[in-house]
C-alpha cells in the first residue's frame, strides 16, 4: 500500500509543480489507475494525490511567479519576494511546515465535524436534500471566478448531460439513440478526464513552448529546516487561524482551495503588525494561504461525506470515485461504511506525515521538472488521458467520449466558462431530479411541502441571500479593482 | 490573440460570445427535439412531472443562456466598450482561458485517427505512433520522439497490462505486443 501511496503523492508533486496542469487534472488522471488496487490502496494514492498536488502548486509559485494551481495563486505574492531576495527554500520550506500542518488541521475538523454533521444530515428528507442539492450547486456556479451567468450556463449543461441513459425512477431511456453504451448514463472518468486532462493539452498545444523556463530564482543552499520551525512556532496562532479558515471555507460548496487561501491571506494581513508589508516577501503571507488551502482540501470533504455535495472539483472526482468504490456519500455513510471511513481518516492524516517527505523530494527535484520539455509532458498527458479512460470498461466508447469532452472543455474554457460547475451539474444532477421528482409523488404533488420545514426554509432562505448576494459583493470587487498587490 | 488584448478587440469577443451562444442554443435545441422521445409519464402517475421534465426545464434554462449570450454579442458590436470591465475582473480573477488557434485541430485529427488506428494496428504500435508524431510536432527531434514513445509504451504496458491485469486492445491485426 504504501508504494502506490508514496508513488502517487510524487506525481502529485510533479503535476502540481507544472505550470499550467491542475491539482484537478493530477486527481483525474489517477483515479482509473486507482481502481485496478486494492479498496484501502486506491483511496490512499487519491487523497495522496489531492493533498500533494496543492502544495506542489507553490513551489512554481515561490520561484517562477507561476501558480502550479490556482490555490497556489495568494502564495506567489510574499513567497516569489522572499526568493528574490534569496529566501526561497525557507519559504518553501515554512510553506512544505504550514501545508502538512493545515492538512492535520483540516483533517482533524473533518473527523470531528462531519460525524456530528451526519447526526444532523439524518433529519433530511427529499425535501431538504433537494435544496441542499440546488443550493450547493448555484453556490459553485455563484462563486466560480468569472461571469456568473456563464457559471450558471455550466451548471445546467452538467445536470443536463446528467440525464442521460436510463431514468432511474420511471425506467426510460433518456437520448441514449439505441446506444447501449449510453444506456447506463455517461460514465462520469472519461467526462472528466476530457474536461481536466485532455482540454489542458489542447489549452498548451494553443500557446508558445517553454516561454518560462529563464525567469525561475531557484535557490541552491539547503532547506533551513530549524529556522522554519521556530518561525512556524512564532506564528502558530497565525497557522491554527488559518486552517481553521481553510477548513471552513473548503466545506462550502464551490469555494475551493483557492478562495480559501486568499481569504487567509487577507485575514492575516488585517491582523499582523506590519499589514503595510505584506507583497514585499512577509513569513505571514507565506503561511496563512499554504495553511488555508491545504486544510480547504479536507474540508471539501465534509458537505462531500455527509451531503454528497461536494465543495469543488477536485472533491467532485473524488466523490465520483468513492461511489465506483461502493462507498455512498451521505448521512449513513458513518454507518454503512464503517471500516471505509475509518481508512479513508487514518489514510488522510498519514498523508500529511508523508506530504513532509514528497514536499522535501519536491522542492529538491524542481529544477528537474522544470527541465522536463512540455512536448513530453504533454505527449504523457495524452496517452495517460486514452488509456485511463480505456482501462475503466476496456471500451473505445470511452475514449471517444474523452475525446469529446476534451474538446467540449476546451472550447467552453476558451470562452472563460468555468469547468468546476458542469462536473458538479453532473453529480448532482441525479440526485436534484430524483429528489425533486420523489418528493412530489410523496407530498400528492403538493408543492408548498418544499417550503414549510424548518430546514428547507432556511436553505431557500441561504440561497435567496446567495442569488442576490454575491452577485453584488462581486460586482463591488470589480468597482474596487484589483486587491493583490502587482 | 492573448487573453490581455480581449477587451481592446471587441471583434474577437464578439465571435467568441457569437461561437458560444451558437454552440449552447444548437445543444439546447438538440436536447430539447430529442426531448420528444422521452416518455412522457413517471410510475407516480399526475404528481410525478415524468422522466421528460427535467430535460425539458435544462434544455430550455440553457436555450434562455443561449440566447442571452447571443444578446450580449449583439450589445458589444453595438455599444462600443460594453461589458469591457467585465472581461478585465475575469482576468484578474484568473479564469482561465486558451487562445483558439490551429494546432488544437491538427491534434484533434491525430487522436481520432488514434482512435481508430487502436482498433486496427492495436494500442502498442498505435500509441507509439501518435507519440512520436506529437513530439516531432511541438519540435523534439525524430529520434529523441522516438524513443521517448518507446518508453511511454513499455510503461504504460508494465503499468496496466503486468501489475494491472488490464487486457489492452491488439487490434485487428493480432500483434503479440
Amino acid at each position: 500500500m504504501l508504494a502506490p501511496w508514496l508513488l502517487g503523492m510524487v506525481f502529485g508533486i510533479f503535476v502540481g509543480a507544472t505550470p499550467g496542469l491542475t491539482a484537478t487534472m493530477a486527481v483525474a488522471l489517477i483515479v482509473p489507475i486507482s481502481f485496478h488496487l486494492e479498496p484501502t490502496a486506491g483511496l490512499a494514492l487519491i487523497v495522496g494525490v489531492s493533498f500533494t498536488a496543492i502544495f506542489a502548486g507553490d513551489i512554481p509559485a515561490t520561484y517562477l511567479r507561476i501558480p502550479g494551481t490556482p490555490a497556489s495563486a495568494a502564495a506567489t505574492l510574499d513567497g516569489h519576494q522572499m526568493a528574490r531576495q534569496g529566501r526561497g527554500s525557507l519559504a518553501l520550506t515554512l510553506d512544505l511546515f504550514c501545508s502538512s500542518l493545515g492538512g492535520l488541521i483540516g483533517v482533524g475538523l473533518l473527523i470531528t465535524v462531519a460525524p456530528l454533521l451526519a447526526q444532523f444530515a439524518l433529519q433530511f428528507s427529499f425535501y431538504e436534500r433537494f435544496w441542499l442539492a440546488v443550493f450547493g450547486l448555484s453556490l459553485s456556479a455563484l462563486v466560480s471566478a468569472g461571469s456568473t451567468s456563464k457559471g450558471l450556463m455550466a451548471a445546467c449543461l452538467g445536470m443536463l448531460l446528467s440525464t442521460v441513459g436510463i431514468d432511474v425512477v420511471s425506467g426510460a431511456p433518456r437520448y441514449t439513440w439505441g446506444n447501449v453504451s449510453l444506456m447506463s448514463g455517461l460514465d462520469f472518468i472519461p467526462v472528466m478526464i476530457g474536461l481536466f486532462g485532455l482540454s489542458e493539452v489542447f489549452r498548451h498545444i494553443s500557446r508558445p513552448l517553454g516561454a518560462m523556463r529563464e525567469q525561475a530564482v531557484v535557490g541552491r543552499e539547503s532547506l533551513p529546516l530549524l529556522e522554519a520551525c521556530r518561525l512556524v512556532w512564532q506564528h502558530k496562532l497565525c497557522v491554527l487561524r488559518s486552517s481553521v479558515m481553510g477548513t471552513v471555507i473548503g466545506a462550502l460548496p464551490g469555494a475551493g482551495a483557492d478562495i480559501a487561501a486568499w481569504g487567509a491571506y487577507g485575514l492575516a494581513q488585517k491582523t499582523s503588525r506590519r499589514s503595510a508589508s505584506f507583497g514585499t516577501g512577509v513569513v505571514e503571507g507565506v503561511i496563512a494561504p499554504t495553511s488555508a488551502n491545504n486544510a480547504a482540501v479536507a474540508g471539501a470533504w465534509i458537505p462531500a461525506l455527509v451531503f454528497g455535495v461536494p465543495g469543488d472539483a477536485v472533491t467532485a472526482i473524488v466523490l465520483g470515485a468513492l461511489m465506483m468504490y461502493d462507498i455512498k456519500p451521505g448521512p449513513h455513510i458513518f454507518e454503512a461504511s464503517e471500516d471505509q471511513m475509518r481508512s479513508l481518516f487514518a489514510v488522510a492524516l498519514m498523508t500529511q506525515v508523508l506530504l513532509l517527505v514528497a514536499g522535501l523530494i519536491g522542492i529538491k527535484a524542481f529544477g528537474a521538472i522544470l527541465r522536463l520539455p512540455r512536448s513530453i509532458v504533454l505527449t504523457a498527458v495524452v496517452v495517460f488521458s486514452v488509456v485511463g479512460s480505456f482501462a475503466l470498461n476496456n471500451s473505445l466508447f470511452d475514449v471517444s467520449i474523452m475525446l469529446i469532452f476534451g474538446v467540449v472543455g476546451y472550447l467552453l474554457e476558451s470562452q472563460r466558462v468555468p469547468l468546476a460547475p458542469m462536473i458538479l451539474g453532473l453529480i448532482l444532477g441525479p440526485m436534484v431530479e430524483e429528489n425533486l421528482r420523489v418528493g412530489l409523488i410523496s407530498s400528492d404533488g403538493d408543492l408548498s411541502r418544499f417550503f414549510t420545514s424548518p430546514i428547507s426554509a432556511v436553505l431557500v432562505a441561504l440561497l435567496l441571500l446567495t442569488y442576490l448576494g454575491l452577485p453584488v459583493m462581486k460586482m463591488l470587487m470589480r468597482r474596487g479593482g484589483p486587491t493583490q498587490p502587482a | 490573440m492573448t487573453s490581455s488584448r480581449l477587451p481592446h478587440d471587441p471583434w474577437q469577443r464578439i465571435c467568441g460570445l457569437g461561437l458560444l451562444s451558437a454552440g449552447v442554443i444548437a445543444v439546447a435545441g438538440v436536447a430539447i427535439w430529442f426531448a420528444g422521445d422521452i416518455g412522457r409519464t413517471g410510475p407516480g402517475g399526475g404528481h410525478d412531472p415524468g422522466p421528460r421534465f427535467f430535460p425539458l426545464l435544462l434544455s430550455l434554462t440553457l436555450l434562455a443562456f443561449g440566447i442571452g449570450h447571443a444578446v450580449q454579442a449583439a450589445l458589444v458590436a453595438f455599444l462600443p466598450g460594453f461589458g469591457s470591465q467585465g472581461i478585465q475582473s475575469a482576468q484578474q480573477e484568473g479564469v482561465p482561458s486558451a487562445q483558439i488557434g490551429w494546432r488544437w485541430l491538427i491534434l484533434l485529427m491525430l487522436l481520432v485517427l488514434y482512435i481508430f488506428a487502436i482498433g486496427w494496428i492495436g494500442f502498442s504500435v498505435s500509441t507509439w505512433l501518435i507519440a512520436t508524431g506529437m513530439m516531432i510536432g511541438l519540435g523534439n527531434r525524430w529520434w529523441v520522439a522516438a524513443g521517448v514513445a518507446l518508453v511511454m509504451v513499455v510503461v504504460v504496458r508494465v503499468l496496466f497490462v503486468i501489475l494491472f491485469r488490464v487486457q489492452l486492445p491488439a487490434g485487428e491485426l493480432g500483434l503479440p505486443f
